[in-house]
């Protein structure tokens, strides 16, 4: 097992290398840069300031001496400075991710807790009334765009009732503290939890209802009932310890990716996550923190990989990783 | 689930006029379309034809393992002579079900490949079943008991194996394990559905010796599901063929071998190549199958018999007797009933 | 058991929002919602409105405008005096004042400031350093340790000479006073050095000025600001003042909400009426800044198509359409919130399809008959032209119908109008590349109207690609003299020789709003002639201390 872990980590550093390159080949390559952005509005501005700005800021090397630079930098662990925020990547990054990561946390756990129940229902009643109300459910919850549910949620909860927040990540006419500031926060993100988990929950319940089905007309399904086992147990201990697989190899997979942020919903709900900030700075041409998010997005995901990797090899007997 | 009374206490299960049929798309599919028989107690019957003529189906009509609701049973009876008397098996609700499964009937299945769940050791499967059927046993109970099954269907190192996953076992030790789960809890009934079919010939051979030395100890009945006459001829006392959906013929082991009425029957036989005769090519029964959901409402076997005449379309042919255990279903055999066999006119369109 | 729990739990969660919104007896916080912060609290380094905004209540500005733009004095009185080839701008600090830690401010902070705007490794927006200084090429790019040509005379005066007559100078010196042993040196001892502002570049988050507020924090995408009691002004009435994140799609919503109670959205018909029956307060600001259409002189050299283009253009039915009446029509390449505007300025290409043949049969264009329809053709080629807009692919913008009916009367001639309907960063791009024949965009205003980089040969941003000799010595009249009404009058004059090159149609000034809350401020205390200079709540020229809540 430890192997395997320091071959996959190895190979990520590659890919990263190659992510690195690309990253930043096209990103030099958009059209305006943040100085036209920024400065270029300005009709006092002079040609000469222009071009020391680009200076200053690392604009003026070609796409191959820049990205050396960068990587020069990188590899000592510094990032580079914002442009947009004036700040180290790293220290931007490290303060939003946990944002992001509070927000998607509730919203997954939720997903799982009411998606795999439902999709196990689904599966062991296939064409039943709940399986087509289930089904459907699903399909809704996919299909709604994240920014419609949530002036919905926010147009009859806020607007219209009244029971909730219409944004924002806490009550600015007060200044709480402690047990109350955090209640606060927590009333404040109910809709946006809501949002993610409504519109993420139907590919889970999907996920486990396929799974579920292929998995209950396996033989070993015939040959638990044959057994005389009752059919709940035949369902819930040999048929789902068997999607459990897939299961958990996808939420181990999607665990990290929790850090990097609902643009959409962070945005419409005002909070200070790592998605608006990264929309804000790409819309700008922050290389540095465009570079230094995309990295981070990398690790993410190839930390990801091997989570469901490592996770699958533990949860499957039959697979043995090497 | 009914009290029934059997017409032979000797018999272990009785069939009658048991009819399964599966409703889809396409039409109904009459697969099991009337039929009768028995297994007495401790014996070993054969039940015999080619894919699809309903064999498969008719084990798990008597499991009551069909696939709900477009499998179903819709008429007949299946008399189980249970030790606390005899009942009828398709009045009965799923908890008694549960009950008689694995427990009073057990099941082997063909593909042992994939029979076991995957993620359960093989040791904790048979557990399983035998603390489902006896409560009372402790844990450690259990576990000798397993081990004891294991040892006892020939499995070597068994304390090793028992900690086992099914994916570390070969074919043929996965099949000993599921005879092994099969006995376990001293079923009166043992259904084998194609039990080798899956295997490779030589393993064939040590399952079926396997079966025979267990048939001998346990004393369950057998109902052995095959198309392998050879298999039928090593380990059976009677045989049933079945053909479309219904008997055909049934009999001792002797008689229907040796000297087999229906044309069928006799085809089937002529079909199986002998060690020791020279052919230029393997004979096979000309034609196929009538399908399912299209069967006449005259002899099934009528487009492709070489003796069949007009008359044989003027309905079903019913079992007729040619002896006291002897029977075969069809118009056109001497001895019985109708009229003399024609040789040489064929009945084909 | 567990139900009731449950129960009780959600009924206290329900009264802790609730109180959130119930009054106390007065209002002590009032909040603005701002479309987004970057944490750049910094007057030396913002680039970021919004980010302005939560400093700007914590600083006093040097000098200030006055509600038209024109330069007033601020924590300073200042004078101009023309001598020797040079202009000497003498700063002389009112009153006593402190910063809001105690220390009192001197010339030397002043000093402090320049020196920072003009340091060679200064990346912000301020464009002081375009100035010329006297002494300033040597600071930026030689060996000097000063500024030769600014001076502290004595503890409140501060000297600065420039180079020649610079009338748009005196407009850089409208900047936020920050103290020096603040900004100059870091929590740990370390000071500034010419070249390295990281130590100033330290205090972007936590800025300290000499203004009406204290900065406290910024947390949970909200800035605090609390009252400063010893403001020299007078302790400010409200006590504290919050900034809040707020969407723009939420913007009038979470005022109706009470949650916001000042905010900016978009000024058009709809939100003001919204705005006006739900009982809020908006108040309507002209921007300072105004949209056109501009055609490049190097792609389409012939004056004459100019001109006809220019008459294909029928403005008022799409800006009624977009803004109502909360835009107007402008008929000069410069904002009206601008005192150089001429007042009066009349209709100098009226929309006229038939002025517009005329134009291009003067440039050689006729009209040909092809397969039944009218062409219209210059030596064998049809006239074909394109045109850019950044309507984001749907074209939603407030010029777009002026495109669609341009390219309908083009048709009827014979002509070809191609409408390219792109995103904004790529029109910026091509444009500055000079890739579009035509193309839609807008130019924000400055205090001072000079229109060099726009309009001269020599020009960065001439985006029209203007060459007029005439122009270019109009242009360096107007910004060689400090004489208001001699520059009014060079400036009508250099107006109208622009509409006559006709690269530029000068389409709509729009309208800004600010909405407030009346439950919550006393709008009594506002502002009332709001212009772009003086706006309520927003003017950051010494009135906030006087903003009363109910």
């Amino acid at each position: 097992m430890r192997q395997y872990i320091i071959r996959r980590v190895l190979i990520s550093i590659g890919v990263l290398f190659g992510v690195s390159i690309l990253l930043y080949a096209l990103v030099r390559s958009m059209p305006g840069d943040y100085i036209q952005t920024t400065f270029a509005g300005n009709p006092n501005v002079t040609e000469a300031m222009i071009q020391n700005l680009r200076k200053l800021y690392g604009l003026d090397t070609g796409i191959v001496e820049g990205y050396f630079q960068w990587l020069g930098k990188a590899l000592r662990g510094d990032l580079g400075i914002s442009f947009v925020y004036g700040r180290p990547v790293t220290e931007v990054i490290t303060d939003k991710m946990w944002v992001s990561f509070f927000l998607a946390l509730p919203a997954f756990i939720l997903q799982l807790l009411l998606a795999v129940p439902m999709g196990i229902t689904s599966a062991s009643k296939q064409y039943s009334k709940s399986d087509y109300a289930v089904t459907v459910f699903a399909m809704v919850g996919i299909s709604l765009p994240s920014f419609f549910f949530a002036a919905l949620l926010q147009r009859i909860f806020s607007m219209g009732l009244g029971w909730l927040p219409l944004q924002g990540m806490t009550t600015a006419r007060e200044d709480y503290t402690g047990i109350r500031h955090i209640l606060d926060m927590a009333v404040h993100y109910i809709l946006p939890v809501t949002v993610l988990t409504v519109t993420g929950m139907g590919s889970f319940m999907r996920y486990t209802r396929t799974n579920m089905l292929e998995v209950l007309q396996a033989d070993y399904i015939r040959t638990a009932r044959a057994k005389g086992l009752k059919k709940k147990t035949v369902i819930y201990r040999h048929g789902f310890r068997n999607t459990l697989i897939p299961l958990v190899t996808m939420v181990g997979g999607m665990l990290p990716g929790l850090f990097s942020g609902a643009i959409i919903t962070e945005g419409i709900f005002a909070i200070d996550g790592l998605g608006y900030t990264s929309l804000q700075a790409l819309k700008q041409g922050d290389i540095p923190f465009i570079m230094g998010f995309n990295i981070f997005l990398a690790v993410l995901t190839l930390l990801g990989t091997l989570l469901a990797d490592i996770t699958y090899g533990l949860v499957d007997p039959r697979v043995k990783l090497s | 689930m009914r009290q029934a009374v059997m017409h032979d206490n000797e018999n272990i299960l009785e069939v009658e006029n048991l009819k399964t049929w599966f409703y889809t798309e396409t039409g109904v599919a009459k697969s099991v379309n009337g039929i009768s028989f028995a297994v007495p107690a401790g014996k070993t019957v054969a039940l015999v034809g080619e894919s699809g003529c309903g064999k498969s189906v008719t084990s798990l009509s008597i499991m009551r393992l069909l696939q709900e609701p477009a499998g179903r049973i819709v008429d007949g009876t299946i008399r189980f002579n249970r030790p606390s008397g005899p009942v009828d098996l398709v009045s009965a609700s799923e908890e008694e079900m549960e009950q008689v499964r694995g427990g009073e009937i057990a099941m082997i299945f063909q593909e042992p490949m994939t029979s076991l769940n995957p993620v359960f050791t093989v040791g904790n499967q048979i557990d399983e079943m035998i603390g489902l059927h006896n409560p009372m046993m402790t844990k450690t109970e259990i576990r000798e008991q397993t081990v004891r099954m294991l040892k006892l269907v020939g499995i070597p190192r068994a304390e090793g194996i028992y900690k086992s996953y099914p994916h570390e076992l070969s074919g043929g030790m996965r099949q000993r394990v599921m005879i092994a789960m099969a006995i376990s809890c001293n079923p009166e009934l043992i259904i084998a559905d194609e039990p080798t079919t899956a295997l490779d010939v030589t393993i064939q051979a040590q399952i079926l010796e396997l079966m025979k030395e267990l048939k001998d100890r346990i004393g369950a009945g057998i109902l052995l599901i095959t198309h392998d006459l050879g298999v039928v001829a090593e380990m059976a006392d009677e045989v049933i063929v079945m053909y479309a959906g219904r008997i055909v013929e049934k009999g001792t082991v002797m008689e229907v071998l040796l000297t087999p009425k229906h044309p069928y029957t006799k085809g089937l036989i002529k079909s199986k190549p002998a060690i020791g005769t020279v052919k230029d090519t393997l004979y096979s029964i000309p034609g196929t199958v009538v399908s399912p959901a299209e069967m006449p409402d005259y002899c099934a076997f009528y487009n492709r018999c070489g003796q069949c005449a007009k008359e044989c379309r003027s309905g079903i042919p019913d079992l007729e007797p040619f002896g006291d255990t002897h029977f075969a279903a069809c118009y056109r055999i001497e001895g019985g009933n109708k009229a003399e066999a024609v040789t040489g006119e064929s009945g084909r369109d | 058991m567990k139900k009731r729990l449950l129960a009780i739990c959600f009924v206290c969660v329900l009264a802790l929002t609730g109180c959130a919104g119930k009054a106390d007896h007065a209002y002590t916080t009032v909040i603005a919602g701002e479309s987004q912060f970057n944490g750049v609290f910094s007057p030396f380094f913002s680039t970021n409105a919004y980010d302005k905004h939560a400093y700007q209540f914590a600083f006093d500005t040097l000098i200030s405008y006055d509600s038209q733009g024109q330069p007033a004095p601020g924590l300073a009185d200042y004078t101009i005096e023309e001598k020797d080839d040079e202009t000497v701008y003498t700063f002389h600090l009112k009153q006593d004042v402190n910063f809001s830690d105690g220390k009192p401010m001197t010339a030397q902070d002043l000093l402090f400031n320049i020196l920072i705007y003009c340091d060679p490794s200064y990346d912000g927006s301020s464009t002081m350093s375009t100035v010329d200084i006297v002494g300033l090429e040597e600071y930026k790019n030689g060996d000097a340790d000063e500024i030769a040509g600014v001076r502290v005379v004595d503890d409140k005066t501060l000297e600065v000479r420039v180079n020649g007559i610079d009338p748009s100078a005196i407009y850089k010196f409208v900047f936020e006073v920050a103290p020096a042993h603040y900004y100059g040196t870091d929590d740990n001892g370390n000071t500034w050095v010419k070249g390295d502002l990281t130590v100033v570049k330290s205090r972007n988050d936590k800025p300290m000025g000499s203004g009406a507020y204290v900065f406290e924090s910024f947390q949970n995408n909200i800035v605090t600001l609390r009252a400063n009691e010893n403001y020299w002004q007078g302790a400010p009435k409200t006590p504290t003042i919050k900034l809040q994140v707020n969407s723009n799609a939420n913007k009038l919503e979470a005022v109706k909400q009470g949650e916001i109670d000042i905010s900016s959205p978009n000024a058009n018909p709809e939100s003001v009426k919204m705005a006006e029956e739900a009982g809020l307060y908006p108040v309507m600001i002209d921007n300072p800044g105004y949209g056109y259409i501009g055609i490049n002189a190097d792609r389409v050299p012939d004056k004459n198509i100019r001109k006809a283009m220019m008459h294909l253009m029928n403005r008022a039915p799409a800006i009624q359409t977009y803004y109502g009446d909360l835009a107007t029509i402008i008929e000069r390449p410069m904002s009206t919130t601008s005192w150089a505007y001429p007042k009066g300025a009349e209709e100098f290409y009226g929309f006229n399809p038939e002025k517009a043949l005329e134009y291009f049969k003067a440039a050689g264009y006729k009209q040909v008959a092809e397969n039944g329809r009218t062409v219209l053709k210059k030596d064998g080629v049809q006239f074909r032209i394109e045109i850019a807009i950044g309507g984001e692919g749907t074209m939603d913008h407030p010029s777009a119908p002026i495109l669609t009916q341009m390219k309908t009367e083009l048709e009827k001639l014979g002509g070809i109008l191609d409408i390219t309907d792109t995103d904004s960063a790529i029109l910026f791009d091509k444009m500055k590349a000079g890739e579009w024949d035509m193309f839609v965009a807008a130019w924000s205003a400055t205090p001072d109207p000079d229109m060099y980089q726009l309009y001269h040969s020599e020009g960065t941003t001439n985006h029209y690609r203007i060459k007029n000799e005439e122009l270019d010595r109009l242009i360096e009249a107007g910004r060689s003299t400090t004489d208001i009404e001699e520059r009014k009058e060079i400036y009508a004059q250099v107006l109208d020789l622009i509409m006559d090159e006709a690269v530029e149609m000068p389409v709509y000034q729009r309208m800004n709003m600010i909405v407030f809350n009346p439950k919550v401020v006393n709008t009594e205390s506002l502002i009332k002639e709001a212009t772009p200079y003086r706006q309520p709540f927003y003017d950051n020229y010494f009135s906030v201390h006087t903003l009363e809540l109910n």
